[in-house]
């Protein structure tokens, strides 16, 4: 039986055309790839401060007392402090100064007195698990959750029984909630509303 | 193989053999060495050009060395008015419907005599009375129901130690950066939504507009400027908590130091950076 001592041509053609064909895989690897890719792992390194560019749009109460200092001193030490103002007022990037116009003030939109009763009951409303403030304002329905915490959480209203379909700026001053404003039953202040309830 | 090894042993004119033979050799070894050094440029080259700049990263006031961020919830005080989950939105330019979202809350509710919890999450559109912009909130379906035990649960990404989503993505858009972020590569995302499948918290989405997974960043463009989170910042009752690890005295080192805190899933392995408080045995 002959024995085969050359490497037989058609395997020197095929490892000569694996070598070819991993240099030019590994020359293209190296040179599509961009240049922050490993730079700190499997992944484009430049991508990072392009993640970190964007501008915020929630600047927190300090910029807003840049301007607004008697509203935040009012609203820092009453019972809505915990409540920023960019709660209720939305976002503050592109106030005061236009972003498409810098000669121009842009303002926020103001919530206007209807628009309270959507806005306060998203957090005051009466909700199944929601903590009830403790003492609770209301009296506590054990229908709706007996065993809930009372120790923290937010006063709870049901709005239709509460203010007769009043908005909720009539009564309670949003950036100073208590004392409220009109001191009369519900019922009254439906029949009798304000002339300027825009008092903001 | 057999016969390769035996090829000495032959009886062979001896010049052929060895000059045959070692040639051979040789030409493997040379093709060996070029296949490993150009992989090797190929792996190195880049670092080895790129490294070196003084100065921090990513950004000039912000070195991703110097922090390791921690994310606490406490699930007691969510009052689940979902102002979080409206302020990611804004925020971040999530799609404002009731299908996207980088944060939301779960209830979970347990009517009399139930062995299991009803969840509403905000995932599903049905669970939300109005869906104006800015104004989500849970529908109080409940009302009329005897409602044993209930509570809000907020979720997130939880920025895993062991992401499972940056395992699975095929093109390295998205990995873990050095302060424990977990973060998506816009331009290398290819929208195979792999990740999607793969995260045990369901807490990506799919963008359609851009063709390409999301997820909560921490928004990395705020805690980069030293900022909060957007719903940390809007969080009307500070349910949720967030600082550096590192620091001893920040609010998430507090928080971990204060209470027992436990993780979503434990049993995956993901090792979450998101701590909670206040869950009940069903929250997963």
């Amino acid at each position: 039986m002959e024995e085969h001592t050359e490497m037989p041509k058609h395997i020197v053609r095929l490892s000569l055309l694996l070598v070819v064909f991993l240099v030019v895989a590994f020359s293209a690897k190296a040179y599509f790839t961009v240049d922050s890719f490993y730079k700190y792992g499997h992944y484009r390194a430049n991508s990072v401060p392009d993640i970190a560019a964007p501008d915020p749009a929630y600047r927190g109460p300090a910029y807003c007392a840049l301007c607004h200092v008697d509203r935040h001193t009012q609203w820092s030490s009453a019972g809505h402090k915990t409540v920023k103002c960019e709660v209720c007022h939305g976002p503050a990037r592109g106030h005061p100064i236009d972003p498409n116009d810098p000669n121009k003030t842009a303002k926020l939109p103001r919530p206007t007195a209807e628009y309270t009763k959507t806005l306060c009951t998203l957090c005051h409303m009466q909700l199944t698990a929601r903590p009830q403030r403790d003492p609770p304002q209301q009296p506590w329905d054990p229908a709706i959750g007996k065993s809930v915490p009372w120790n923290k959480g937010v006063s709870q209203v049901i709005p239709d029984e509460h203010s007769a379909g009043q908005p909720c700026l009539f009564c309670h001053d949003p950036h100073q909630p208590k004392p409220i404003r009109i001191k009369e039953e519900p019922a009254q202040v439906a029949q009798t509303p304000p002339s300027s309830p825009d008092k903001h | 193989m057999n016969k390769m090894s035996d090829t000495p042993d032959n009886t062979l004119p001896e010049g052929q053999d060895a000059g045959d033979t070692s040639g051979r050799r040789r030409f493997l070894a040379g093709a060996g060495a070029a296949c490993a050094s150009a992989a090797l440029i190929s792996v190195l080259g880049p670092a080895v050009a790129k490294d070196g700049p003084s100065g921090s990263f990513p950004t000039a006031d912000f070195d991703w060395e110097k922090h390791n961020w921690g994310y606490g919830i406490d699930a007691n005080k969510c009052i689940g008015c979902l102002r979080c989950v409206d302020a990611c939105k804004n925020e971040n330019g999530v799609a404002k419907d009731a299908n996207h979202f980088r944060t939301w809350v779960e209830r979970y509710v347990y009517l009399e005599g139930a062995k299991r919890p009803l969840i509403d999450s905000q995932s599903h559109p049905d669970n939300i009375a109005v869906s104006a912009p800015n104004a989500s909130r849970f529908d109080d379906r409940y009302k009329n129901e005897k409602v044993e035990k209930a509570f809000f649960v907020p979720k997130m990404c939880n920025h895993c130690e062991n992401p499972s989503c940056v395992q699975v993505c095929p093109t390295g858009a998205t990995f873990k950066t050095k302060d424990g972020a977990v973060l998506v590569d816009k331009e290398y995302c290819i929208g195979c939504q792999y990740c999607v499948q793969a995260c045990p918290y369901g807490a990506r989405y799919f963008n359609e507009i851009e063709r390409r997974a999301d997820k909560c960043t921490w928004c990395y463009h705020r805690i980069s400027k030293g900022m909060n989170p957007a719903c940390v910042e809007i969080c009307p009752v500070g349910a949720r908590v967030f600082g550096d690890m590192n620091d001893k005295n920040s609010p998430i080192s507090q928080f971990l130091k204060d209470n027992r805190v436990l993780s979503l899933k434990p049993e995956m392995g993901n090792r979450p950076t998101c701590y909670y408080i206040g869950i009940d045995k069903e929250v997963s």
